[in-house]
């Protein structure tokens, strides 16, 4: 993608929108409960996390989309909407898929920065323990069929 | 290892709505791991997410038990007072129901 860039240590691809946070889109400042809304005065958010290939996150999003298509059908409420959030494996943060949804929940600016470092670390690490525990694991198995190997030279009758 | 890792996300973006989020107290139902790696990751357990299932008064009165316990589970789902972006499309619209799909 041609606008692709590097700010700090977070990848981000796509365009970043000036949203307005959350609290001002309110129309009515009085806390509510949930329960207590009646169908047309409430709004459903669906979220859904999903990590994705750093390179092509557009089949997780489908994916993400038809896993909940029937459920946004069935609920009622004034609207139904689905926050797909993407995480690269690689640590990947992106500003459409995974910055903009975090401002659409009602995260301010300093938070969603702070957020997505912290995610940005939190799948670094766990591609290192994949990476580890894969590497590990394929060492493993071609010790033991070496060990097989061997001892079947040192006894070939056996 | 990978439900872990999503299971551990999901947790810190819940974190950071409860916590810091303006709709934090709006969360209804989370499906992202056990009460015991919540409180473990000293993560306070919402009084408004009852359960991990969508809840029933989402659905509508006629709507099978049994079909809202197989339907799909977000990881979040969060119930917020009419936006007035929302009241803008139905005047638009002239209708009250809206949907819309939004992450993309």
């Amino acid at each position: 993608m041609g606008s692709s860039k590097w700010r700090g240590q977070l990848r981000e691809t796509g365009s970043t929108s000036a949203a307005p946070p959350a609290t001002s889109r309110a129309t009515n400042p009085i806390q509510h409960r949930p329960q207590d809304l009646s169908k047309p005065r409430r709004d459903i958010h669906l979220v859904e996390i999903k990590y994705c290939a750093d390179t092509r996150p557009q089949n997780q999003l489908n994916a993400a989309k038809e896993q909940h298509k029937d459920l946004c059908n069935i609920l009622q409420g004034a609207s139904v909407t689905l926050h797909i959030i993407l995480l690269g494996v690689g640590g990947t943060i992106y500003n459409t898929h995974t910055l903009k949804p975090f401002k659409d929940l009602g995260l301010d600016f300093q938070r969603v920065k702070k957020l997505a470092s912290k995610l940005l670390v939190h799948s670094v690490n766990f591609a290192a323990k994949l990476v580890h525990t894969r590497h590990a694991l394929s060492s493993t198995i071609i010790n033991s069929h070496q060990e097989l190997v061997s001892g079947q030279a040192c006894n070939p009758r056996s | 290892m990978i439900t872990e890792r999503h299971n551990l996300a999901c947790r810190m973006i819940s974190k950071a709505i409860s916590k810091t989020g303006s709709l934090g107290s709006y969360i209804v139902s989370k499906d992202i791991g056990s009460d015991e790696q919540m409180t473990i990751q000293n993560l306070q357990i919402s009084e408004t997410a009852e359960s991990r299932i969508v809840l029933n008064w989402l659905f509508p009165p006629c709507f099978p038990d049994k079909d809202r316990f197989t339907s799909s589970r977000p990881d979040f789902v969060l119930v917020t007072p009419i936006t007035a972006k929302t009241q803008k499309q139905q005047i638009d619209v002239g209708g009250w129901v809206l949907r819309s799909g939004g992450g993309n």
